[in-house]
């Protein structure tokens, strides 16, 4: 009897395994519906066209995929599942989509008239009310939308965020709701006012931020967002935070637009490695190369990858409100010193291209050296500047740990041609980084790549170079690049503009406040069975014109 | 011993107590504000900060949050994300995969370690043994995440045998490969303490006892020298179940698993403090109740490590 003794102990611990397994039964109730694919048989519902289920390595936060959040992998759903005034083409240029016109003559001032025969896909119309309420919601502060600040082009932002007074930090109630250069003419008319002259406003709209909302939202925004609905070519079928993400083509959605694929399903990879091997074991239809792979993926691939020039771009923002880099002279010569040409061919082989701006080539207007001599590598002349300055102590760059070897590296090329001591300060998590950048306390230079929202030279410039942009860590301020600026956002004329553009990146390259380094090129790898799938500027393939062949 | 596992019951609260306010302690002290940072690559706006911190308390004294956070833990409302799930459902998510992945991996230890570690101890210094050493020693030295990478690449690509990752749904038998993988690290473990404890055990006086007692030689191993051997086996294989309930981030990052590990990993890089210090939470329960069932079980195989 002894022995009963012994198992009922070991069938204790397995007992307790089966238990907090067992859980699970009760969970379960959130599993994908049967329509997901889930690394199943990967095609889904045969409709005649043979579109099957496109399954697309996306990396989803569990923030809600409503145009309030801002994050490219929820944008790349939302771009799916809703239609915003106007997209963008591969190309990136845009066209009109909802919108049927966009007139200005002033560039401040817009008129947008919709489409008449939008839809969401839980039937309700799209009206001028659509964008008007979603602008206004997520413009309003104590909604706390993620997307808010981008709203501060419009007139009016500043009553509905007041700031804090001085010397204390709570900020007053606003006093207002609505966004006082946001006009409803009519049922499919709308006009918006914004603060400052933007002749590029038209562009930007194809960015999520900008996408209409259902009434269902506003009566119960937290419920809405267990399933959002979107007026777009497909609809949310089930939704995991983070997980997974299941759409099929919209029911009726008869527009240019409209996808090819039956359904797509966006399945959350924490490594761009395992969503990689995924697509080698077919399990995947497309993801995105991790670096590692970067050198040989064309022979994994041979006849389903693609590479082309990207619009994210790497670059070192510089802490002018360290007296140490206060001199011009420190930042020319340090950006002078390094060897862009070797590193990227060394760390990142065909997957970039050394940055000879701030403005990626992939956009309109772009200009080839716009920086001027000061980006590109020239030891005697870095040497020569170094030795006018006073520079105390040595160089430490902030980094992002996966960044770690290649600003190991700049700091390299910076040592050997300056002779001066230079360390790279690794921080392990996204927090504690840009909680450094946001507080001002960088000690040097401090990596903060940049990545388009929206495929103008303006997203390029003005969110990091302008004083008080949002993305500007370095306290630059230029009357002059302003002044620049201020005339390129005024111009009607798209030639003219990025001429004033690439004159304000001119100002740049004589101020130096940020260094850049390298121009990333997007690459991608895609099953067999994928058909038409091509990539974007955005880094990104177009997904709807992609489809399976079963 | 039901005093005995009352007074370690009792025990725990102080435990659980000691380790939440550290752990809270912890990511209170990683610097960086947790909705500064939420907007992407742009700043957030000041009232987007303000309205966040206040919803969920940031602003309140640091004592005052871990007691509501107390609160909320035995009043079974563990409260909600930063992007407004509720904490209990994305637990409820991960914590079946996990749980599943270790029990599958416990198995595979329990199986394996228990066949291999008993024979070469039958037939200690044998050819068998000597194999099973080396065996052990190269599993014990290879890295986890290479091992791991070669079987998804070998064995999901190239051969095409098992699905190289692991779907949203996590089916069973997507998930026996990287639970063997979890398990081969402390299978070399296990296999060498049975090994040394039967290979002892065998020589042992109670063993010869038995024999002369004339009981058949099945029963002779199977229960007086098995009775010996498991204390310090079961120690092992309880400490690493618990271990695996923890997750585990570098296995779960290869193939893709929805667990614990990455849950906890992502909680503490977005400074989701109610989220890590109740997963954490959790995780010690689990060592605490699994350390009770282990110690309640070597009490029943040993009568001399009772200690009441």
């Amino acid at each position: 009897m002894r022995t009963s003794r012994l198992t009922a102990g070991l069938t204790a611990l397995v007992a307790l395994a089966l238990i907090t397994a067992g859980c699970s039964s009760e969970t379960s109730g959130d599993a994908p519906s049967s329509t997901a694919a889930g690394g199943g048989s990967g095609s889904g519902a045969d409709s005649g066209g043979g579109g099957g289920t496109l399954r697309i390595s996306n990396a989803i936060t569990t923030d809600p995929i409503i145009p309030m959040t801002v994050d490219t992998a929820t944008t790349r759903v939302m771009d799916m599942v809703w239609t915003g005034l106007v997209r963008y083409d591969d190309t990136l240029t845009p066209y009109n989509a909802n919108a049927e016109s966009i007139e200005t003559t002033d560039a401040t001032t817009f008129t947008i008239t919709l489409k008449p025969d939008y839809t969401f896909s839980d039937g309700t119309p799209v009206t001028a009310d659509s964008y008007v309420d979603a602008w206004n919601y997520s413009a309003y502060g104590p909604n706390a939308a993620q997307s808010s600040s981008y709203f501060s082009l419009i007139e009016g932002y500043e009553a509905l965020n007041p700031a804090a007074p001085e010397g204390s930090d709570t900020a007053p109630e606003p006093t207002a709701t609505t966004l006082s250069g946001l006009k409803k003419l009519g049922d499919h008319q709308f006009s918006v006012t914004l603060a400052k002259p933007m002749a590029s406003f038209p562009s930007i709209l194809g960015y999520s931020i900008f996408y209409p909302m259902p009434t269902s939202f506003f009566a119960d925004p937290e419920a809405y967002a267990k399933l959002p609905v979107g007026n777009g070519p497909y609809t949310m079928t089930s939704l995991i935070p983070g997980q997974e993400v299941d759409l099929v083509k919209t029911v009726g959605y008869d527009h240019e637009d409209a996808g090819k694929a039956d359904a797509i399903n966006f399945i959350s990879f924490s490594e761009d490695t395992a969503a990689y091997t995924a697509v080698q074991g077919d399990q995947l239809d497309y993801a995105p190369v991790p670096s590692a792979y970067l050198p040989t993926f064309q022979d994994d691939f041979p006849n389903s990858s693609a590479l082309v020039t990207g619009t994210s771009m790497m670059d070192m923002q510089i802490p002018l409100y360290q007296e140490k880099y206060a001199d011009p002279n420190v930042r020319i010569a340090l950006s002078m010193a390094i060897d862009r040409e070797s590193i990227v061919k060394a760390l990142l082989p065909g997957a970039a291209t050394p940055a000879d701006g701030w403005v990626s080539p992939a956009l309109p207007g772009y200009q080839a050296g716009a920086c001027g001599e000061n980006c590109s590598y020239d030891p005697e002349k870095a040497k020569a500047l170094w030795a006018k300055t006073s520079f105390p102590g040595d160089v430490v760059i902030t980094t992002l740990a996966p960044q770690n070897t290649l600003f190991t590296s700049v700091c390299q090329s910076i040592t050997d041609t300056l002779g001066v001591a230079c360390s790279v300060n690794s921080v392990a998590d996204r927090t504690t980084y840009k909680g450094i950048a946001q507080a001002f306390e960088a000690p040097g230079p401090i990596r903060w790549g940049w990545a388009i929202d929206y495929p103008t030279m303006e997203n390029m410039l003005v969110p990091r170079f302008t004083d008080g942009g949002s993305s500007n860590w370095m306290t630059y301020a230029s009357p002059e690049f302003q002044a620049l600026i201020d005339k390129a956002n005024a111009e009607t004329d798209p030639a003219a503009a990025a001429t004033q553009f690439n004159a304000a990146q001119a100002v740049l390259g004589k101020d130096m406040p940020d260094v850049p380094i390298y121009f990333q090129q997007g690459a991608g790898v895609w099953s067999e069975s994928t058909q038409g799938l091509v990539l974007t500027g955005f880094g990104w393939p177009d997904l709807l014109k992609a489809y399976k062949t079963s | 011993m039901l005093k005995f596992t009352g007074r370690r019951l009792v025990q725990f609260i102080p435990v659980l107590i000691g380790a939440t306010i550290i752990c809270w302690g912890l990511v209170w002290a990683l610097p960086g504000d947790p909705f500064k940072g939420r907007c992407g690559q742009v700043a957030c706006s000041a009232q987007y900060i303000q309205t966040m911190t206040q919803k969920y308390g940031l602003d309140k004294p640091l004592p005052e949050q871990y007691l509501v956070f107390l609160k909320n833990v035995f009043t079974g409302n563990l409260g909600q994300t930063f992007s407004g799930l509720e904490i209990s459902d994305v637990i409820g998510r991960a914590l079946p995969v996990t749980a599943r992945l270790a029990l599958i991996s416990i198995v595979i230890q329990i199986v394996l370690s228990a066949a291999i570690g008993i024979w070469s101890g039958l037939r200690a210094n044998g050819p068998f043994d000597v194999t099973a050493l080396f065996g052990s020693l190269i599993l014990f030295s290879l890295p986890i995440f290479v091992v791991a990478f070669v079987a998804q690449y070998v064995l999901g690509v190239q051969l095409d045998w098992v699905k190289p990752t692991v779907s949203t749904a996590a089916p069973t038998r997507e998930l026996i490969l990287p639970a063997a993988v979890l398990a081969i690290g402390t299978l070399a473990t296990l296999m060498r303490i049975l090994r040394a404890s039967v290979a002892e055990g065998m020589h042992a006086d109670y063993l010869r006892t038995a024999r002369a007692k004339g009981f058949r030689e099945s029963r002779v191993i199977g229960v007086h020298l098995m009775r010996n051997v498991m204390a310090p086996a079961l120690n092992v294989l309880g400490l690493e179940f618990a271990a695996l309930l923890g997750g585990t981030v570098i296995v779960e990052g290869i193939f893709n698993i929805k667990g614990i590990g990455g849950l906890i990993y992502r909680a503490i890089q977005d400074r989701e403090q109610l989220t890590v210090s109740t997963v954490v939470t959790l995780v010690i329960v689990f060592y605490l109740v699994i350390n009770l069932i282990v110690d309640i079980a070597c009490a029943q195989l040993d009568p001399r490590s009772r200690n009441d």
